[in-house]
């Protein structure tokens, strides 16, 4: 069977991320699919950095959209935009993934001079994204790398890489309080040049 | 810890890389001092925004599939579960929502409800054809094909009036007091408009109903129709009349119906002058 329900891009695609959210506490496929066009990209891309693995993220993306699909209610608006909220739970899921497979698999996967490899130039373009999101993306990505690199390359580690700060200190040979520091400026400096972005999550 | 060696690893908690002793002190911190708790939240907000700083890589094709199969097994379970009394419900809630809302709430109200319950049954019966097809006769494929194109179109429907509140107006009942109501809503930025009624009598053997469209003395057939169990929505289409209506009407005549602009009507309304 071919697919049955094919949103009206002119309709669906009008609602908000509240509004198809809502939809689905009525098990409405066209919005779920809807909601499914505009995040799975994102989703994908974020488990995928995380796990470094097309089928582990796959299934990753699987599980989050059938959780929203569930349990639309898991996610409330009191929460940040459903954007963030959606990317971070995906982020999170991959970091227990990755955590609760054994330390060999994370090693060999996610070593720093890899993750260094995986870290892209800011892109310009981002086919498959809202206008607002590659936006708010592109935003994202500069703050970041206005960041000294050390700083930045911690930080990644710290939140795709799932390593504790203790870990980074061993892999990067640095004493633990090096560590400390580059985390709290690199995180201090992007509160502030994203103050804008964390308002609208606010609201 | 105090408040100051808390700040010290918030952005490390928030980043999910505190070692696991100083994660507990840090939780129990927070539970009791709302400062470092706001400055946690701050700081959970920024790590979360950078996850949308990943490179953006391709979703592999055939996953959407997979993932709207098992929503679509899901759903259609749901339904078979919960099927019926839609109707009875609306029947209840319009009932009470007339007391108390403008005609263009209980419209939307009663539409919605009636639309709901026309999409279940299109999609049971959907579900119903798809388990039968197994052989895969083109007949039957067709109409699954139908069925859902019938099911998405009163989706839409119902999200177009989920979204706004529609404008309508209650169509006039001419002669004695009746039970029966006449609403008719329009969308405001396309050119369709809906008949809804309840309450009507079916018609009389060798009668049909219809509805209208007028401008002064010209006026188009938009619809026949039959009441299903005194309901009746039916999708009007605006450009039916070369000019810009200015009415509708609904009436009861023989069988065949009229095919000129009928000089009475059981049912009207002007609609209201555009602003």
């Amino acid at each position: 069977m071919t697919e049955d329900v094919s949103p009206d891009e002119g309709l669906y695609g009008d609602l908000s991320d509240e509004e198809l959210m809502q939809r689905l506490t009525v098990r409405d496929l066209a919005a779920f699919r809807t909601l499914y066009a505009r995040y799975s990209k994102l989703v994908y891309s974020a488990t995928y950095r995380v796990l470094r693995d097309a089928h582990l993220a796959e299934d990753m993306v699987q599980e989050v959209f059938l959780r929203i699909w569930r349990k639309p209610d898991s996610y409330s608006p009191m929460r940040g935009r459903l954007t963030t909220w959606l990317t971070s739970v995906s982020r999170n899921r991959a970091v227990d993934e990755v955590r609760s497979r054994n330390r060999r698999y994370r090693h060999e996967t996610a070593s720093p001079e890899e993750a260094e490899r995986e870290l892209a130039a800011p892109e310009t373009e981002d086919p498959g994204l809202t206008a607002e999101l590659a936006d708010q993306r592109r935003i994202i990505v500069a703050a970041l790398f206005k960041l000294p690199e050390d700083q930045r390359k911690t930080i990644e580690l710290a939140y795709f890489g799932g390593f504790t700060q203790q870990e980074i200190a061993q892999m990067l040979e640095q004493p633990l309080g090096t560590v400390k520091t580059r985390i709290r400026l690199g995180m201090q400096k992007l509160r502030v040049a994203l103050t804008p972005e964390l308002r609208l999550e606010k609201s | 810890m105090d408040c100051s060696e808390v700040r010290d690893i918030i952005d490390a908690y928030a980043l999910g890389a505190s070692a696991p002793e100083e994660t507990a002190e840090i939780e129990s911190h927070v539970a009791e001092c709302v400062r470092c708790w706001d400055e946690l939240g701050r700081a959970q907000r920024t790590a979360s925004l950078l996850a949308l700083s990943v490179p953006m890589k391709g979703v592999p094709e055939g996953l959407e599939g997979r993932i709207m199969a098992i929503a679509r097994e899901e759903a259609a379970l749901d339904k078979r579960s919960e099927r019926q009394p839609i109707l009875q419900r609306l029947r209840l809630s319009w009932a009470s929502a007339a007391a108390g809302l403008g005609v263009a709430s209980i419209a939307a109200l009663a539409f919605a409800g009636v639309l709901q319950a026309q999409v279940n049954d299109l999609r049971s019966e959907n579900d119903r054809m798809e388990s039968q097809i197994q052989g895969t006769t083109q007949e039957l494929e067709g109409r699954v094909r139908d069925a859902s194109d019938a099911a998405d179109n009163a989706s839409a429907l119902l999200v177009s009036l989920a979204k706004t509140s529609r404008p309508g107006v209650e169509m006039k009942m001419s002669g004695e007091p009746q039970p029966a109501s006449v609403l008719y809503t329009w969308s405001e930025d396309s050119e369709e408009g809906l008949v809804i009624c309840e309450n009507l009598e079916d018609a009389p053997e060798g009668m049909v109903y219809q509805v209208w469209l007028w401008a002064d003395t010209v006026g188009a057939l938009a619809a026949s129709f039959e009441p299903e169990d005194g309901y009746c929505l039916l999708p009007v289409d605006l450009t039916a009349l070369a000019v810009a209506p200015t009415g509708v009407g609904l009436t009861l005549l023989e069988s065949g119906g009229a095919s000129d602009l009928p000089d009475s009507w059981l049912a009207y309304a002007h609609f209201p002058a555009a602003e």
